[in-house]
């Protein structure tokens, strides 16, 4: 009886092993490479876009042409989660994915970890023309195209044209006028004067940014850290002040992403807003309470100190994997999805606004959607985020330090010469 | 069937190797280890290996933003860890975190255990209604009181308002203080369940023997709680504190999605910077050292409350 117990054992022990072994060997060959007609098949993995329109783009692709089969795959709702899926996916080499969407900010991540393969050849001199400088500034990481964006975003303001209109106002043109008109309307109204984004998140910096380009500021100069700024502490002292000295920017906006900012400006409850390009199509929907009544304007730039109206540009791209075995067959597919043509079909179908200057200037475009000129307006004038592999890293020790200022756990002056010393230590350190 | 397997050839090889085959004449003792042999394969694979390599790359500088860094550094990153400001806020945050969570946590699933212990109409109704939080996914609950927290339209400040208790309404997640108590409180309300459960199942197996005893010598409700519930429910709160006390060490999703360490980082857990370090910055050395500062934390609580946990189911 024991023998047999042992023999039921050592069986036990081997098929532990065997099992145990196999997960690692049967790894990343199941991707089906080619259909049953022989064609290529290519992945792009891109957010989900409820209209189908990506669907389409596709699907006349793969008519069009006979050695191709492009298929899509979804990425989580999340940004984040999306960065650290790829992250997943990539630093194990997976090559069952060729072509990635590219958030702005991780650019200089993927390119420092070899992860996804430089393209400036796809774009013709003309191309670099027609494409924002802003978008492709962005996505160049040590004088390398990395990806070419299909997505332009950025900050913007956004007003009520009814409230300006009742009190004989234009759109305002520097800080000082924003917060005079915001407080002005708001007395009179018993709403809030302007809703913006001041979590501990990333956009948080996003928003910071803002006032500190429209001040002059800024967080690098090439690779120095510059953080600990006149100009900057200036523009914190200002964003601290919407909230607690002149009061237009509700106390909880420290807790309040965009989703609560938004909705705050479309109760009705905000004459100003800040905000990216979706905030439109929201606003102006069915759920609105102010549908039809809201206008855009570039962001506004510290007094005197016009031609700052800088916005924190926040585009996405698409990239060629580095482990894509068809980088070929990529490229063309992104040449096409990325054309005039294909732009304008999401411009239309799926509201994606577009990088290309002459989707901009089409005339069916221009009828559709007459407020896209307002936005080019904010994209012309963008800025990218400091374009360094240690962003994620600074970004965060700044977002820390941003919101103990907005606190009043400590003052503007002090909080950024502790962001500068800890984004210091984060270049010294690695 | 016994001549068969003499005769196969497995037993031939082992015949070769006096030690194996001395196998059939040990005591049963061997063969329970050997029966153990396949559970300590699978931990080996699953949990062993794994942090010997964390802590294995805990003793790096790796950044896998640069796929060819990798250097040797021996004890440096956690010379840096010690040293570092927000790894010791992080910490104590998260201790307070855990042990005001367990501490109600506790006084209320004492009280939910002993209301689904009893017998009364619509029991069965009670029992449901209070395991309702627990089978909530936590991602949904944070979304939920997020959103009940909300400073203009949040129910919370409209009910606190109404009672009278609050003047005007409050920005519960733009404090460090009330973002705390507010992370406390969806925490408890959550996890309370889950500790009356646990209890439950220790309540259930006190014969009733023991309160008819206590009766007949005229002891009051109270002095039966006291003298013969509470004693005899010690090794189940104990293990109901040790599994709470390890899973609120590790918070991470409530968090996240609730404040996300917000504001000016006064509610950011261990784990939550463990994540940001690993994932968020890449940066593998450096968070695979706060992973094995975390396991050690965790190990040591786990040692603790077996001791404790040992010498009192001796004593009962």
């Amino acid at each position: 009886m024991k023998k047999r117990i042992f023999s039921v054992v050592v069986c036990m022990i081997i098929m532990t092993m065997i099992t145990g072994c196999s997960g690692f060997t049967n790894k990343s060959t199941s991707t089906n490479e080619q259909t049953k007609d022989g064609k290529i098949v290519l992945k792009i993995t891109a957010p989900r876009d409820t209209t189908g329109t990506m669907d389409k783009i596709i699907e006349k692709y793969n008519s069009l042409q006979d050695k191709v089969q492009v298929k899509f795959v979804q990425t989580p709702a999340d940004v984040d989660q999306t960065h650290d899926t790829f992250v997943t996916y990539l630093s194990g080499k997976d090559s069952s994915i060729d072509i990635y969407y590219l958030d702005v900010i991780w650019v200089p991540e993927f390119v420092e970890a070899g992860w996804i393969t430089p393209i400036d050849e796809l774009l013709t001199e003309e191309d670099k023309q027609d494409f924002l400088p802003a978008a492709l500034q962005s996505f160049t990481y040590k004088g390398k195209l990395s990806a070419i964006p299909y997505f332009a975003d950025g900050g913007m303001l956004y007003y009520r044209t009814d409230l300006l209109e009742k009190y004989g106002l234009t759109p305002p043109k520097d800080w000082n006028e924003l917060v005079q008109q915001a407080k002005m309307i708001q007395e009179k109204e018993g709403i809030h004067g302007l809703a913006i984004q001041a979590a501990q998140y990333e956009g948080l910096v996003c928003n910071f940014l803002e006032y500190a380009w429209g001040n002059g500021g800024d967080i690098l100069k090439g690779d120095k850290v510059v953080i600990n700024s006149k100009e900057n502490i200036e523009a914190l002292s200002f964003m601290k002040g919407l909230i607690d000295k002149e009061k237009i920017v509700p106390k909880g906006t420290v807790s309040y992403k965009e989703d609560e900012s938004l909705q705050l400006f479309t109760e009705g409850k905000a004459v100003f807003h800040r905000n990216w390009a979706y905030a439109w199509g929201v606003a102006q929907g069915d759920e609105s309470k102010v549908a039809g009544k809201v206008g855009i304007v570039p962001m506004v730039a510290a007094p005197g100190k016009s031609g700052n109206e800088v916005s924190t540009f926040g585009p996405q791209g698409y990239a060629i994997s580095a482990f894509s075995k068809h980088p070929e067959e990529a490229k063309d597919f992104l040449k096409y999805l990325t054309s005039t043509e294909a732009q304008k079909e999401m411009l239309l179908g799926a509201g994606y606004t577009p990088t290309r200057k002459s989707v901009y200037e089409d005339s069916e475009v221009a009828a559709k959607h007459p407020y896209l000129k307002q936005q080019l307006k904010s994209f012309e004038l963008a800025k990218p985020r400091p374009v360094n592999v240690f962003y994620p890293e600074m970004s965060n020790a700044l977002q820390i330090q941003l919101h103990k200022a907005l606190l009043g756990e400590l003052s503007p002056e002090e909080a950024l010469q502790n962001a500068e010393k800890e984004i210091n230590d984060i270049l010294k350190r690695n | 069937l016994k001549p068969h397997i003499v005769q196969s050839s497995e037993p031939k090889i082992i015949l070769k190797k006096k030690k194996v085959f001395r196998i059939q004449h040990v005591k049963e003792q061997a063969l329970g280890y050997l029966l153990l042999l396949p559970a300590l394969l699978v931990i080996t694979f699953v949990a062993l290996i794994p942090i010997a390599q964390t802590f294995w790359i805990s003793l790096h500088k790796l950044n896998i933003k640069f796929a060819t860094d990798k250097s040797f550094i021996g004890l440096q990153n956690y010379a840096e860890l010690f040293q570092d400001h927000r790894f010791w806020s992080s910490l104590s945050n998260t201790l307070i975190f855990t042990f005001v969570t367990v501490f109600f946590e506790l006084i209320i699933g004492i009280g939910f255990a002993l209301v689904m212990n009893r017998t009364f109409r619509g029991r069965g109704l009670v029992r449901a209604a209070i395991l309702v939080p627990w089978s909530i996914p936590t991602v949904v609950s944070a979304l939920m009181w997020r959103f009940m927290y909300n400073d203009q339209l949040g129910i919370v400040n409209d009910i606190l308002y109404r009672l009278g208790f609050i003047d005007s309404y409050m920005t519960w997640l733009g404090k460090p203080f009330t973002a705390m108590v507010a992370v406390i409180v969806a925490d408890i309300w959550k996890t309370a369940p889950f500790m009356a459960l646990l209890l439950l199942a220790g309540l259930q197996t006190i014969h009733s023997s023991l309160y008819e005893a206590a009766k007949i010598d005229g002891a009051n409700s109270w002095q039966i709680f006291w003298r013969v519930t509470l004693p005899l429910l010690k090794p189940t709160i104990l293990v109901a504190v040790l599994f709470r006390t390890l899973d609120a060490f590790r918070v991470f999703d409530l968090v996240y999605v609730l404040t996300g360490g917000g504001p000016a980082n006064s509610t950011e857990m261990i784990s939550m910077y463990a994540y940001k370090t690993l994932t968020g910055h890449l940066d593998f050395g450096y968070g695979s050292t706060i992973s094995i500062v975390i396991f050690v934390v965790v190990i040591t609580i786990c040692v603790i409350f077996i001791k404790l946990l040992g010498t009192n189911v001796q004593r009962s």
